[in-house]
């Protein structure tokens, strides 16, 4: 049977397994060593003995427990192919040093190991047994804005002075801010995804805030967070910051329609 | 050292609270989150930011489909990361090693020349072998058993002492300003020549 988990919700409730992943994870450690590895290396996800990664991340922890150096030797490496691929589809090849940020994800990660057990947090990979892929996408997003922060310069193009009037967001780009995501609306999603990426960093953040968060852009309860407040400007700055926004993301609209 | 070593236990819990958040974070938890760690108000809102503009969009179902058993460059340097970490790790609880006994650490400099006699041997001499200065594989076993009797001490912890590294003693004295490296050790016949022994004290020293 699997270890309990130490590490706590904010809610103080300890961290829990799906059940899904409690009963592959008690199913696995039951099996002998071989075929713990044959079923690790297994790559097609509908087979009914593909192990889910956070199984893996069980697996590799009970080997580091135990100091068994042959056994994690062999499943990180799984892991890690498996942890690059996603990688290779999320972290954007435009980016100059791409490849370097996976190398550094996969390196951070990888100690995560190392480390188990052991320093200020030593129950961190509880997460990435119980929740691997946000557990993933977290320590990526973490990495990639370190990185990028020490490296990317971005050139944006000026634009025109009439777009410092007030422009509002269309409705036919606004409606994508706040839909469920269904099978049609997934690529033009992707594509303003990419639109919003590729805005300069002080309207991006002023969008995600207003459009994505839904923060308001200011008011007048000295209290109360805004968009103004978070980004310590003035409302007006705000507006101008998404009405430029919205003249660069004009693009996007007419590609959609 | 990576950026999980150092970040505060509380923010990274919160960063998971929003990351296991529905579809993306919104003004509301953000705000809660932000109530109860003002400290990473700053670091959480980044941090919800980068979240939501990354979750834009995507499935929860995330792929994780490795197409390859081959180990790529990438794995084999973060293989290289893992066990680099680990060996630092291990090391870091490995118990330091205790330094042996020095059974001349508590001779006054009178039993230290009582020593030297009973051994046929001159202070300086001495002074090498409490210093460790001479090695011990370069000792016969009689000679080891002789010091083990003049000092009485069992015969394990006079090998122990020979053969650990060459100490120099808190209260040793130099000229120079740069407190001196303890140099290399000697071979037992080069300390019996080197130490102003005469001839009939070499000759039964070697003979032992």
């Amino acid at each position: 049977m699997a270890l309990p988990l130490k590490k706590r919700y904010l809610d103080g409730r300890n961290y829990f397994r799906p059940p899904a992943i409690e009963a592959a994870t008690d199913e696995v450690l039951e099996q002998d060593g071989e075929t713990v590895i044959r079923r690790a290396a297994i790559q097609e996800r509908t087979s009914p003995e593909y192990l889910p990664s956070e199984c893996l991340v069980h697996l590799i922890r009970n080997a580091r427990r135990l100091d068994d150096e042959a056994t994690m030797s062999l499943l990180i490496p799984i892991l890690l192919r498996r942890c690059e691929s996603n990688l290779r589809s999320r972290v954007s090849s435009e980016l100059p040093n791409a490849e370097s940020i996976r190398e550094e994800i996969l390196g951070q990660f990888s100690e995560l190991f190392a480390a188990d057990g052991a320093g200020a947090n030593p129950h961190q990979l509880d997460f990435f047994e119980a929740h691997f892929n946000k557990a993933f996408q977290t320590l990526r997003i973490d990495i990639v804005r370190r990185e990028e922060r020490k490296t990317v310069k971005h050139k944006y193009v000026p634009l025109p002075d009439e777009s410092q009037d007030e422009s509002d967001f269309d409705e036919t780009v606004l409606k994508y801010f706040t839909v469920e995501p269904d099978q049609e609306s997934k690529l033009v999603l992707k594509q303003l995804g990419k639109a919003l990426n590729a805005l300069p960093p002080d309207e991006k953040e002023a969008v995600v805030l207003c459009h994505i968060l839904e923060y308001d852009v200011e008011s007048e309860d000295p209290e109360k967070r805004t968009a103004a407040t978070i980004c310590k400007v003035t409302g007006r700055t705000i507006r101008n910051r998404l009405s430029r926004a919205a003249v660069r993301l004009s693009s996007f609209k007419e590609r959609i329609q | 050292m990576s950026y999980t070593d150092v970040e505060p236990t509380s923010l990274s819990d919160a960063k998971y609270h929003l990351a296991l958040s529905q579809s993306s974070p919104d003004a509301e938890l953000l705000d809660k989150l932000v109530r109860r760690f003002p400290e990473h108000a700053a670091a959480l809102t980044e941090f919800a930011i980068a979240l939501a503009l990354d979750s834009f969009g995507q499935s929860n179902d995330d792929t994780f489909a490795a197409t390859s058993t081959e180990t790529s460059a990438a794995v084999a340097k973060a293989m290289s990361r893992f066990h680099n970490r680990l060996y630092a790790e291990r090391k870091a609880l490995a118990p330091v090693a205790e330094s042996p006994i020095n059974p001349f650490a508590s001779m006054p400099r009178s039993e230290l020349r009582a020593f030297a006699r009973n051994m046929k041997a001159n202070l300086p001499f001495v002074m090498k072998l409490r210093d460790r200065q001479i090695s011990e594989d370069t000792m016969s076993m009689g000679f080891k058993r002789r010091v083990t009797e003049e000092l009485k001490v069992p015969l394990d912890v006079v090998i122990a002492h020979f053969a650990a590294q060459p100490e120099m003693r808190a209260d040793a004295r130099f000229k120079s300003q740069d407190k001196p490296e303890v140099s290399t050790k000697q071979s037992l016949e080069d300390a019996i020549r080197g130490s102003g022994l005469t001839a009939e004290q070499q000759e039964f020293l070697l003979k032992l």
